[in-house]
């Protein structure tokens, strides 16, 4: 089995690669196919694992389902329509809380990370409510908001908001003087400084702001569709708890992984395009012939 | 074109510059050489407007130097590109309100030898490519005088060479002034009009060599050598503590 024997920079350096060696012999062609599925090989791996305990009964099917008997019931839920449902609602929640944390820290950041007043104004009561605890929120935005879908959204845009925030200031406080000083020898204005060259300048660190709100994103989801929701992945999580169904719960989280993954990967694409004239490491691989 | 009287700059106790006189006539080019940390630098960001809080006067064809102004070009020791963006874009980087004709950074782009590569990224390029896209970067709006802060210090002996040689042809056709910073003798006695020697403690001007050799200059030439030999025997005397 090839599978097993692929290392992990394999995939970075097909990506790498690209196109550029199309013209390679067969058998580096094959070689760079199957080492695009390395990432798959550890899932997999442990699914065939856990498929072949629970067929041998030597995992209770109460605690653990097997892999199929959980692919079953996620089938049951798409016929019936419910999957689509709780995927939808949960999506939804995801975009907009995100939206709203995003669109509120990335200018706050900029102001807070461009002005040292504006710093001393904001920075401070903002690290202040960045110490407690966001779930500390729940309860209050509960007797705020009813427990409707504002409460969720609020929550999730809490958790959002302090990743971007953080790492769009340090971004922007890390900007080479040497580049900012070609924008005052143009006599640029504060707003072209910060857009020709400032943002720009950040802009890596800001992107990795964003990968990590949205993380933060999903993690608020869930809570705040594990206190109260009539709908979502969370919801299936609580449901699957009250009605004893593991496989429900079990189908919820591998839900969460794949759509994590998939929303986390958007974000990452995006970074490569933003990205492209970045010069910097790569990641050491020690099959790079080239 | 620039008179500097009596500059004075300190950083708290630290007297950087401590009364330095100056004056550069229109399409001179004029090299400042002298030991480390003697404020060579902090006189050329002053005059690049980068600087203030300094003492003295600074005049700029008449005008005194408060911030920046377009009739200035300047090129530092790094090429400092944004990387984010082309050497095409980076060559309009100082004259994108002027919306420069793309024909025209073309033509900027193929003077420094960089004409093939328009499309390519900092990252692509190498040390002394970066520079001579620094240098179109800095003549691109057209300054009346270039201050150039060690701007071959970080490049090899034959690159360093090619480069001063491509400055020399961009500033003689339109007569700009240059006013250069350096370490290098050798590359102050080959471009300059003037090499004036600045001392330290208290930084003031401690000799002024005019080089009265037409361009283009031979650095195994005798006469090369001997002004060679005086700024060197300067600078030598400006080290040994017996000199003070």
């Amino acid at each position: 089995m090839s599978d097993e024997r692929i290392t992990v920079g394999a995939r970075e350096r097909a990506a790498l690669i690209g196109e550029a060696d199309g013209e390679r012999r067969p058998a580096t062609q094959l070689w760079k196919r199957l080492s695009r599925l390395d990432a798959w090989a550890l899932p997999v791996a442990a699914l065939a694992v856990w498929e072949v305990l629970s067929r041998l009964g030597l995992i209770s099917p109460f605690l653990m389902p097997a892999p199929s008997t959980i692919l079953g019931t996620l089938s049951d839920l798409a016929a019936s329509g419910t999957l689509m449902q709780h995927l939808q609602a949960s999506l939804v929640r995801v975009t907009i809380g995100f939206l709203l944390g995003t669109l509120l820290a990335l200018p706050l950041a900029t102001l807070v990370g461009l002005s040292r007043p504006v710093e001393r104004l904001l920075d401070p009561t903002i690290q202040a409510l960045r110490s407690i605890p966001s779930l500390a929120w729940v309860p209050l935005l509960l007797l705020w908001m009813g427990i409707d879908e504002a409460p969720k959204l609020t929550l999730i845009a809490i958790g959002a908001f302090f990743p971007i925030y953080m790492n769009a200031v340090a971004g922007i406080r890390g900007v080479d003087r040497k580049l900012v000083e070609i924008g005052q020898v143009y006599r640029f204005s504060p707003l072209k400084l910060a857009r020709r060259i400032i943002i720009p300048a950040a802009l890596p660190s800001l992107l990795t702001g964003l990968r990590l709100g949205l993380g933060m994103s999903w993690l608020y989801l869930v809570a705040a569709e594990l206190i109260a929701a009539t709908r979502g992945i969370g919801y299936m999580l609580s449901d699957g708890r009250e009605t004893s169904r593991p496989d429900i719960v079990l189908g919820a989280i591998l839900l969460l992984a794949a759509l994590g993954k998939l929303s986390d990967g958007l974000l990452k694409w995006l970074e490569g395009r933003l990205l492209r004239w970045r010069d910097s490491f790569t990641g050491g691989d020690a099959n790079a012939s080239d | 074109m620039l008179q500097i009287k009596a500059l004075g700059k300190r950083y708290g106790d630290f007297a950087a510059l401590a009364g330095v006189t100056l004056s550069v006539a229109p399409g001179e080019i004029v090299s400042l050489v002298g030991p480390s940390g003697c404020g060579k630098s902090t006189l050329l960001r002053i005059v690049a407007g980068l600087d203030r809080g300094f003492t003295g006067s600074v005049t700029l064809a008449g005008r005194p130097v408060t911030s920046p102004s377009p009739e200035v070009g300047v090129v530092f020791q790094e090429p400092r590109l944004m990387p984010w963006l082309t050497v095409a874009e980076n060559i309009a980087f100082g004259v994108e309100g002027l919306a420069p004709s793309a024909t025209k950074v073309a033509d900027a782009a193929r003077q420094v030898g960089l004409g093939d590569f328009l499309t390519a990224y900092p990252r692509q390029l190498s040390g002394g490519m970066a520079q001579r896209c620094a240098i179109a970067r800095a003549l691109m709006p057209k300054p009346g005088i270039l201050l150039l802060d060690e701007p071959f210090s970080a490049l090899d002996a034959f690159t360093r060479m090619n480069l001063q040689d491509l400055v020399l042809r961009l500033t003689q056709q339109d007569g700009v002034t240059l006013l250069l910073v350096t370490h290098d003798v050798d590359e102050a006695l080959y471009l300059s009009d003037r090499v004036l020697v600045l001392g330290c403690a208290p930084s003031q001007v401690q000799e002024e060599v005019t080089v009265d050799l037409p361009h283009p200059r031979d650095r195994r030439d005798g006469r090369f050598a001997a002004l060679r030999t005086r700024v060197l025997t300067t600078l030598i005397d400006l080290q040994t503590p017996t000199a003070s």
